[in-house]
C-alpha cells in the first residue's frame, strides 16, 4: 500500500487540501473556493460563538494527516479564536493559509485568494512523497449507522472478522458509541486489556447509562425499532460484533489519538450536567467526525437499513448485510454481506472480502461514498458536555 | 454468542434463546422448527423480516434471550410463535425497580 508520510510524522492514505469555514457566514466562499480545485475539501462549523468541543475538532481536522495543506476562511468578526485555531493546525508542520473575508475585501477578492492558495497547495501536495505503508499504519474508525436485525447477524459479524485480522497484522481500531454498548457490559469489561482499562471503561458505561435516564431515552431510533431490534441491549449486542473480539488496549476521550496499536474505545459521553444536557450524538455523521479527530484513516461504517454519508478526508467504506437494502441501495456500499442471511456465505468469507476492501481503499482505490462525493461534515455545539477536552 | 443454529427462515442465535429471528417474512400458521427442539412452532401471527417470535412460552417478568444473554423483560405473558417486540419487551437499562416498570407497561426506549 502507499502512504503519505506528513512532517509530523503521521501517515495519511489521501492527500487533500482542506477549506476550513470557520462560521456559516464563510461557508459560501469556502464552498466556492473548493468548487473551483480539484483536491480540495470542505467542511466547518457554523456558530459565531466559540465552542471549545467544535474548536478541538476543527483543530484536530486541520492537522489529519490525509491532508496536505489547510486554508482556513473566516469572515473575521466572528467569536472563535482563528488566529489560535490556525496556529495550533500549524504544529502539524503543514502549510496553513487564512483568508479574513472583511479584511481581504469580500467576496470575488477572497474567493480568488483561496483559489490562489489552493491550486498552489493541490500542485504542492502532488509533488508530496508516496512511500510504502503496511498494516500497522493504519487506524481504523468503525461505526454503524440505520440499523436493523441483520446488522447483527450479517454486516457487524463479518466487520467484526476484518477488525480482528486487522488487530493481528498490527493495525489500531478505534469503535464509540457506548450509549449503544449498553446492556454488553460483563462482555465488554471482561476483554479489557488490564484494570485501568476496565475502571476507566466500567466509568464511561455508567455514565452512557445514566445519561440514558436523565434523557429518558436510549439510542433507538424509529428506524430500528422498524427494523426488528426491541431494546437498546438487543441493539447493543448486535452493534458489538463489529469491534471484533480482540482484547480492548485502551479508553480514548473525545479528541484523543491511541499512542500505540491495538483497540480502543472511544468514550465521548463526558461529564454528566443535567442543567445542559444534550443528545450525546446528534447523527451519524457527528460520529464520523469524532473518529477522525482521533485519528481514524478510514472508517468502516456497517448499516442495515442503509445509509448515504460519506466523507472525502477519511473515506467511509459502507458494509451492509440487508438483502433487501443491498439490492435497493447497491450504489452506496462497498461490501455487500446480505449471503450470511441468505445462507450463500459465511461470516468468514465476507469478513476477507471487507479486509480485501479496507487495504485497496486504503491504498487509494476510492470508497462508493467518495464516488458519489458524500461529504456530510457534521460539527455541532456540544455545550457543557461531551467537550471534556483540552 | 457462540454457535449458530441456522434454519431456512428463521434464526435461533444461541441454544439459551427463547426468541427466533424472521430471516423472511413469515405468515401465520407457518410450521418453523428451531434449534433442538424436535416439534415445529406455528406463528400465530405475521412476523416481518428481521423480527423475533418466541419459540416458548415466556411468562410476564421473564428474561428474554437473544445471543445467549438478556435483551430485557417481558411486560406480558407471550406464546410460542408470537411476535415479540415493543408490547411485551421492555429495556432492563432504567434505573429503578423494573417490577414497577412491568406495572406501568414497559419502559420505553425514546421518550418522544
Amino acid at each position: 500500500m502507499k502512504g503519505y508520510k506528513r512532517a509530523d510524522g503521521r501517515i495519511g492514505i489521501r492527500n487533500h487540501i482542506e477549506v476550513i469555514y470557520t462560521v456559516e457566514c464563510a461557508h459560501h466562499i469556502a464552498d466556492m473556493i473548493a468548487r473551483k480545485v480539484d483536491g480540495a475539501e470542505v467542511f466547518g462549523f457554523t456558530g459565531c460563538y466559540s465552542d471549545p468541543y467544535a474548536f478541538r475538532m476543527l483543530v484536530e481536522l486541520g492537522k489529519h494527516p490525509n491532508a496536505a495543506g489547510v486554508i482556513v476562511v473566516r469572515l473575521g468578526c466572528e467569536s472563535t479564536d482563528v488566529d489560535r485555531l490556525v496556529n495550533q493546525i500549524r504544529e502539524s508542520g503543514k502549510r496553513v493559509e487564512f483568508i479574513n473575508i472583511q479584511e481581504t475585501g469580500g467576496s470575488m477578492a477572497s474567493i480568488e485568494k483561496g483559489v490562489q492558495f489552493a491550486k498552489e497547495m493541490v500542485a504542492e501536495a502532488q509533488q508530496h512523497e508516496c512511500i510504502d505503508i503496511s498494516a500497522s499504519d493504519l487506524i481504523i474508525g468503525v461505526e454503524c449507522g440505520g440499523s436493523d436485525a441483520t446488522s447483527g447477524l450479517s454486516a457487524n459479524p463479518a466487520t467484526g472478522w476484518a477488525v480482528d485480522r486487522l488487530i493481528e497484522a498490527g493495525s489500531t481500531v478505534i469503535f464509540s458509541e457506548l450509549p449503544e454498548l449498553l446492556g454488553c457490559n460483563d462482555y465488554l469489561l471482561e476483554r479489557t486489556r488490564d484494570d485501568q482499562v476496565r475502571s476507566q471503561l466500567l466509568d464511561g458505561l455508567e455514565r452512557a447509562q445514566e445519561l440514558g435516564n436523565l434523557l429518558k431515552t436510549f439510542a433507538v431510533s424509529s428506524g430500528n425499532e422498524e427494523g426488528g431490534l426491541t431494546t437498546i441491549e438487543e441493539k447493543s449486542l448486535g452493534a458489538l460484533c463489529k469491534a471484533g473480539t480482540k482484547p480492548i488496549d485502551g479508553i480514548l476521550k473525545t479528541a484523543e489519538r491511541p499512542q500505540k496499536p491495538g483497540l480502543y474505545v472511544l468514550d465521548k459521553v463526558g461529564a454528566l450536567d443535567t442543567n445542559q444536557l444534550d443528545i450525546y450524538e446528534e447523527n451519524d455523521s457527528d460520529g464520523l467526525v469524532t473518529l477522525m479527530a482521533s485519528g481514524a484513516q478510514m472508517i468502516l461504517f456497517t448499516t442495515g437499513r442503509g445509509s448515504v454519508i460519506g466523507s472525502v478526508l477519511a473515506p467511509v467504506m459502507k458494509i451492509c448485510g440487508n438483502p433487501t437494502t443491498c439490492k435497493r441501495m447497491s450504489d452506496n456500499f462497498d461490501v455487500m454481506a446480505h449471503g450470511i442471511i441468505e445462507g450463500r456465505e459465511t461470516i468468514e468469507e465476507v469478513g476477507q472480502r471487507t479486509l480485501d476492501t479496507i487495504y485497496h481503499l486504503a491504498d487509494g482505490q476510492l470508497s462508493r461514498s467518495e464516488m458519489l462525493e458524500h461529504r456530510e461534515y457534521h460539527i455541532p455545539y456540544k455545550p457543557g458536555r461531551a467537550c471534556d477536552v483540552i | 454468542m457462540s454457535s449458530i443454529v441456522k434454519e431456512n427462515r428463521a434464526i435461533l442465535l444461541h441454544e439459551n434463546d427463547n426468541v427466533a429471528t424472521a430471516l423472511e417474512d413469515l405468515t401465520r400458521h407457518a410450521q418453523l422448527k428451531l434449534g433442538a427442539n424436535p416439534n415445529e412452532i406455528p406463528l400465530l401471527q405475521d412476523i416481518q423480516f428481521g423480527h423475533k417470535f418466541a419459540i416458548q412460552t415466556i411468562q410476564k417478568g421473564e428474561i428474554v434471550k437473544k445471543y445467549g444473554v438478556s435483551i430485557g423483560m417481558a411486560t406480558k405473558k407471550i406464546q410460542p410463535g408470537e411476535h415479540v417486540h415493543l408490547h411485551n419487551l421492555m429495556s432492563l437499562q432504567m434505573k429503578g425497580d423494573p417490577h414497577e416498570g412491568l406495572q406501568k407497561g414497559g419502559w420505553k426506549n425514546r421518550n418522544t
